[in-house]
């Protein structure tokens, strides 16, 4: 096979970036061939992607060094509209890409810088749709009708009908939800088995690149430290999580094991264990899995046949009742659009119930006052890039103190506090702009935590952090759980759910469809089926071995390391 | 995503099944800027009337509820009564005097109000009603994609068509970001609500910090993804992938308008005809006809 992207000793520093993003990194693609790149955040993967289709060095400005040739192009002598012919490249945020007002327009618009024929461009619109699994009932509609799966997928197929030799996909399911991450999953996986396409897919999930990569390369700092076929890279499940990388579940497990040939793919890990059961190598032990939290029974939010219409008709919820007890952990989970972040908007009194009642400590939102609602319920939204308003960290940490009214010296105190708490006390002076991502989502987390509430509300704490970032973020929230807090989390990390909560809620279609803990949800077939969530890889695992014995309610990679002794 | 912003187009569009709906968006252009010009060609009271009437007609048959004008009746009823009050204070138009009254404040100025004071003011008032319905007539019978090919059909350069289709994009986008940031806001304690004038408006100048550099960040987003499909800025020859023919039909209502434009320009120009004597004509002779029918 030919090389079709060859980067030699590849430098790059942004201007204004105080060091190199890049740090001499050498790499080359074999045509048909699909590369993982991996790495904590800001380590320079989306920067490498951009060198490759000309971003960098012709339009980011910053210092280079080095060279990319593709195929027999040149990053640095050919235009960029000669190199988009030939390497497309899908970015992570859908809403963004989406440039023109229909679906139609959106894909044709590549084609039409081609100056094609009329009839082959539209033939191109069709083909491409097909080949991400879209109908032409699709072709006519507006970007506000789509999910953001559908988003991502005619985003691939844009790229696609331009009919590129390499595609790369930059964290192409970091902003979707389990079914959007699932449908372009398939699209790529489809993409790999029929096409003879270069794919190149910088991903935060393990699992995924472990059954699709060829290759991986990991990055961090600036440089590729790691490289090899997933199981080779993958089986150092240590080494990469001191770099903030998660190995896939069944390879965390395999090294608890300390197996020899290590599994990288559930199907495997199957394999494997069905003979070793047979023969049995293991015994299986009953493990008790906490079916009740400590609970408490002393209310602070209670929801009563809650419903919720939006100004424009859309119902939202749809008579949604429940009693939040204090000090409890729960996480509330369910599709896009099926009102989780709706239901919480209405505990810190955003949004008033359209019918129906909400008391929090026993007083109706109604009645209460913004101020009152939010030195009781703290709520943190999903981007911190909406919530950071002041020019200095710590005057953005005093926002919400000073609109509660509290004394100077109350409001440095609890300044100090609680940039303490999320390890952020010695930026207390920056700006927040300059700040990291991760660092950005914990000062919007700090700037709530000094208004002291009783209820913590999170939106999606970990979408787009590495898992180094999101584990600091849990264990925090873990700490304030600890310390009497009621913390409630809006997510779609299921791993995150089964570790840390005590207490899942399901909502699909504005109503809840179940609650109670994590192992009781994640055994209910029905109900995974109906809000197509997808229990983490070990529960997957445990499922298919339930014929030997295994209890589907395992949760954990530690917790299946006690089941099978 | 917040849901408030299902609306399935940016404008006021109502999708129906009208005769309006089916025209090309070029023919629809046509017909608002016929009307935009003819107003300034017709001054007077049954003229403008006359005008109202077309804008209503062309309303009814697209099909257009309007309720959807309500949004900005309150704006319109203020500029009314500013028009009227300025009328009324500064304008000498000669005729029957109704009420007159010298004031000597070291202008010399009068309030001098006549029957044609009154007139004036109020055909002011309709023509402003009238541009009001007919820019609602065109937002409601249109898409925005719609307006942007229309705006290809003129041959207008890409980088324009795709600036505006641009604009129409960030405008969704940034109609988000200012409720999240504001709902964000009042999860800290700042209630919008509360307090006086000059204090509402400061807090209005906190979103601004944010709405801005989520703009920055997103332009450049933005400029990415559409560079990272090969588009150059200018320079090199572009097919077209839609075909956007104009009918017989739009031929013909292009045809009509622009002739109506003509007929009333030549017409007042040269042959002394005025659109408001005809109106004004033929009303009569309607009342003519209902006093012979009573008696």
């Amino acid at each position: 096979m030919r090389n079709q992207i060859v980067a030699e000793n590849l430098w790059w520093q942004y201007e204004g970036a105080k060091d190199w993003i890049l740090k001499g990194i050498n790499l080359t693609v074999k045509q048909g061939e699909f590369l993982g790149i991996m790495g904590p955040s800001g380590a320079g993967k989306t920067t490498l992607c951009m060198c490759m289709n000309g971003l960098i060095p012709q339009r980011a400005r910053g210092r280079y060094k080095g060279c990319v040739k593709i195929g027999d192009l040149d990053t640095i002598e050919n235009k960029m509209f000669e190199l988009a012919g030939k390497v497309g490249m899908v970015f992570q945020d859908p809403e963004t890409q989406f440039v023109m007002m229909t679906v139609e327009d959106e894909i044709a618009l590549g084609l039409e810088n081609l100056a094609l024929p009329r009839e082959e461009m539209r033939e191109r619109v069709r083909w491409a749709m097909d080949v991400v699994g879209l109908s032409d009932d699709f072709l006519g509609k507006t970007p506000l009708e789509l999910s953001g799966g559908e988003k991502q997928r005619i985003a691939i197929a844009s790229i696609l009908a331009l009919k590129p030799e390499i595609l790369i996909l930059d964290e192409p399911t970091s902003n979707l939800d389990p079914v959007g991450k699932a449908e372009v999953f398939s699209t790529v996986e489809d993409l790999k088995n029929k096409f003879d396409i270069t794919i190149i897919v910088v991903e935060h999930e393990a699992e995924k690149l472990a059954e699709f990569a060829d290759r991986i390369i990991v990055i961090y700092n600036g440089q590729i430290v790691e490289e090899g076929s997933p199981r080779e890279v993958f089986k150092k499940v240590d080494t990469l999580k001191s770099l903030g990388i998660r190995s896939p579940q069944v390879t965390e497990f395999a090294q608890y094991k300390k197996w020899d040939d290590v599994p990288i793919t559930i199907n495997e890990a199957e394999k494997k264990l069905a003979e070793m059961l047979k023969k049995e190598q293991y015994r299986i032990q009953k493990i008790e899995v906490k079916t009740e939290g400590k609970r408490s029974r002393e209310p602070i939010i209670q929801a009563e046949n809650l419903h919720y219409t939006y100004p424009n008709g859309g119902k939202a919820l749809k008579g949604v009742s429940l009693t939040i007890g204090k000090g409890d952990y729960l996480a509330i989970i369910g599709p896009n659009g099926s009102g989780k972040t709706t239901l919480a908007k209405h505990f810190n009194g955003i949004l008033k119930p359209t019918d129906g009642k909400v008391l929090v400590d026993g007083s109706d939102i109604k009645k209460a006052t913004i101020t009152k609602l939010a030195s009781k319920v703290g709520y943190c939204f999903q981007n911190p890039d909406h919530q950071l308003f002041c020019q200095t960290v710590k005057d953005e940490v005093a926002f919400g103190p000073l609109n509660l009214g509290l004394t100077k010296e109350e409001v440095e105190e609890r300044v100090d506090k609680a940039l303490k708490t999320v390890g952020l006390e010695i930026f207390g002076d920056e700006h927040p702009f300059f700040l990291g991502k991760g660092q950005r989502q914990r000062l919007a987390i700090a700037s709530i935590l000094a208004m002291e509430p009783e209820v913590l509300i999170i939106d999606e704490p970990t979408t787009g952090q590495d898992y180094r970032m999101a584990e600091e973020i849990m264990c925090l929230l873990d700490q304030l759980n600890e310390k009497g807090h009621t913390v409630i989390i809006i997510t779609h990390n299921m791993p995150l759910v089964c570790e840390h909560v005590e207490r899942v809620i399901v909502m699909l279609d504005g109503k809840i469809i179940v609650d109670g803990p994590p192992a009781e949800i994640f055994t209910r077939e029905d109900v995974l089926r109906e809000a197509h969530l997808y229990p983490p890889q070990i529960t997957q695992l445990a499922k298919k071995l339930a014929k030997f014995g295994v209890p589907g309610n395992v949760l954990t990679v530690e917790q299946m390391n006690r089941v099978l002794s | 995503m917040p849901q408030f912003q299902s609306t399935k187009s940016f404008f006021l569009y109502v999708p129906a099944d009208s005769p309006i709906h089916k025209l090309h968006p070029l023919t629809k252009l046509v017909i608002v800027f016929v009307i935009n010009l003819i107003s300034f060609f017709v001054m007077d009271f049954y003229g403008t009337l006359c005008l109202l009437a077309l804008i209503l007609i062309l309303l009814a048959i697209g099909k257009v509820p309007l309720s959807l004008a309500k949004s900005f009746v309150m704006a319109l009823l203020g500029i009314i009564q500013l028009i009227m009050i300025s009328y009324l204070l500064f304008t000498q138009i000669p005729g029957n005097i109704i009420y007159f009254e010298a004031y000597v404040v070291l202008l010399r100025w009068h309030i001098y109000v006549s029957d044609a004071t009154l007139l004036n003011a109020f055909t002011m008032d309709i023509r402003l009603v009238t541009l009001f319905l007919t820019t609602t007539f065109f937002l409601a019978t249109t898409r925005d994609r719609d307006l942007i090919y229309g705006l290809r059909k003129l041959h207008i350069p890409y980088a324009g068509c795709l600036m505006f289709s641009l604009m129409f994009r960030s405008m969704s986008l940034f109609v988000d970001d200012y409720y999240i940031i504001r709902e964000a806001m009042m999860s800290k304690a700042l209630d919008f609500g509360k307090g006086s004038i000059a204090k509402r408006l400061r807090r209005y100048v906190f979103l601004i910090i944010p709405l801005m550099i989520l703009m920055v960040k997103r332009t450049e987003e933005i400029a990415y993804a559409i560079e990272a499909r090969g588009i150059p800025i200018r320079g090199r020859k572009r097919a077209v992938y839609h075909d956007f023919p104009l009918t017989a039909i739009d031929y013909a209502v292009c045809g009509v308008f622009v002739s109506f434009f003509l007929g009333i320009v030549v017409g007042k120009t040269y042959l002394g005809f005025n659109l408001g004597d005809l109106a004004f004509g033929i009303i009569q002779r309607f009342i003519d006809i209902l006093r012979g029918f009573i008696k």
